[in-house]
């Protein structure tokens, strides 16, 4: 649009004028600035609108319009207090983040020792812990741990008894306070909510964490598992049991990164 | 010290303006201007980043419209601001009748002195606060 005869987008059109100084100091990412402006603009044309409709004369409204909105400073200087990001947001942000991925570590832990349970009883404690029968057994841990499975023929059975027993009991330890974990995440995010305060880091930072650390964690995992069963047959399952787990969150997770490359501009 | 008066419950101020409905920002500082009987008089264009904090904090959300020719942004209220002004609301009263127990039985208008003229300053901030959120 041009032409003199406008003075709304004239040369000398105080909102004209006032746009560009705006333009030139909003701080922020383009988008941010693009929607600023473009707020802007609408109220001023809105409140020179208002002016002229009160019998003031174009320009005279404009001018109304520009000293009611406010010097440019002070409107870029609030904008760009609320972009900044203080260290105590971040920490928040972090504090919050973290027991998103804990509590989510923590549980897939757990699911793990769910499926290391089902492994030892299909396919028997050796599958799942490694004693060596030529392993020396203290007499008073073995009175411990027949005590505590009178079924057990043997010391070595009851020690594989128990070790098993301490495999799937640890991971669902790990479980429990995962899920505690993702308690506090929520309890967190409902009271910081309210008080405005919520924020986690930036989801793709979250999603490349977690597809770092499951995805390590589940090919580390499987090939520990592989190699157990190459070379030393019992015990496997400790690792057999947390790969797909860990695997299963890192797909979900690349998923989610995936999608958000597809989303981001080019 | 009105200004800053304003300032310190803006956030209050914008949430209890949105809570009748959909507005755009222009209409937002209208409203919140006749609303307050011209006490609001913070430069306009410093209410959007307010605007834009609070969407931040998830108690407002905006759309785009298109109006003649224009894109408007259109803010609302969320749930999540629907409580915080509730609870904003409240201790706004609390704090209210806190100041105006201690001041109970000054004549708004008489000759005061010293600390009672700024209480009573801010009373009367209340007065027209709590009409804006009523």
């Amino acid at each position: 649009v041009s032409g003199s005869g406008d003075p709304a987008v004239a040369g000398d059109s105080p909102v004209e004028e006032y746009l560009d100084r705006l333009l030139a100091a909003a701080p922020g990412p383009p988008r941010e600035v693009r929607a600023l402006l473009a707020e802007a603009e609408d109220h001023l044309r809105d409140a020179t609108a208002a002016g002229v409709a009160a019998g003031l004369s174009r320009l005279a409204a404009e001018h109304q319009a520009v000293a009611r909105f406010g010097p440019v400073r002070s409107v870029t200087t609030a904008e760009a207090r609320r972009q900044a990001l203080p260290v105590t947001a971040l920490a928040r942000q972090i504090v919050a983040s973290g027991l998103l991925l804990g509590g989510v570590a923590g549980l897939a832990v757990g699911v793990s020792g769910l499926l290391a349970a089902v492994m030892g009883a299909v396919g028997g404690s050796t599958f799942i812990v490694d004693i060596s029968r030529s392993t020396h057994l203290a007499p008073a841990d073995c009175a411990r741990w027949l005590a505590q499975d009178p079924t057990a023929h043997s010391c070595y059975q009851a020690a594989l008894s128990d070790w098993t027993a301490e495999v799937v009991g640890f991971r669902l330890v790990a479980g429990v306070l995962g899920g505690l974990a993702l308690a506090g995440y929520f309890l967190i995010r409902h009271r910081w909510t309210r008080r405005q305060r919520f924020g986690t880091l930036p989801a793709a930072v979250i999603d490349t964490l977690a597809v770092t650390l499951f995805g390590l964690s589940g090919l580390w995992t499987l090939g520990l598992g592989v190699d157990w069963l190459a070379h030393r047959h019992n015990g496997a399952g400790q690792w057999l049991a947390a790969a797909p787990v860990a695997l299963a969150v890192a797909g979900y997770y690349g998923i989610r990164v995936v999608a958000e490359l597809r989303r981001a501009p080019t | 010290m009105q200004t800053d008066q304003v300032k310190g419950q803006l956030d209050l101020l914008l949430l209890g303006v949105l809570r009748a409905g959909s507005r755009h920002g222009y209409a937002v500082i209208s409203d919140l201007r006749e609303r307050t009987g011209g006490t609001f008089d913070l430069p306009e264009g410093t209410v959007y980043p307010a605007l834009h904090r609070l969407q931040d904090g998830g108690l407002l959300a905006s759309d785009w419209e298109y109006v003649a020719g224009r894109r408007r942004r259109v803010y609302r209220l969320t749930d999540a601001g629907r409580v915080a002004l509730v609870e904003g609301h409240q201790r706004w009263r609390s704090f209210a009748g806190a100041v105006d127990s201690v001041l109970h039985g000054l004549t708004v208008g008489a000759p005061a002195t010293g600390a009672g003229a700024g209480a009573t300053g801010a009373v009367a901030m209340g007065a027209v606060t709590m009409g804006g959120l009523a």
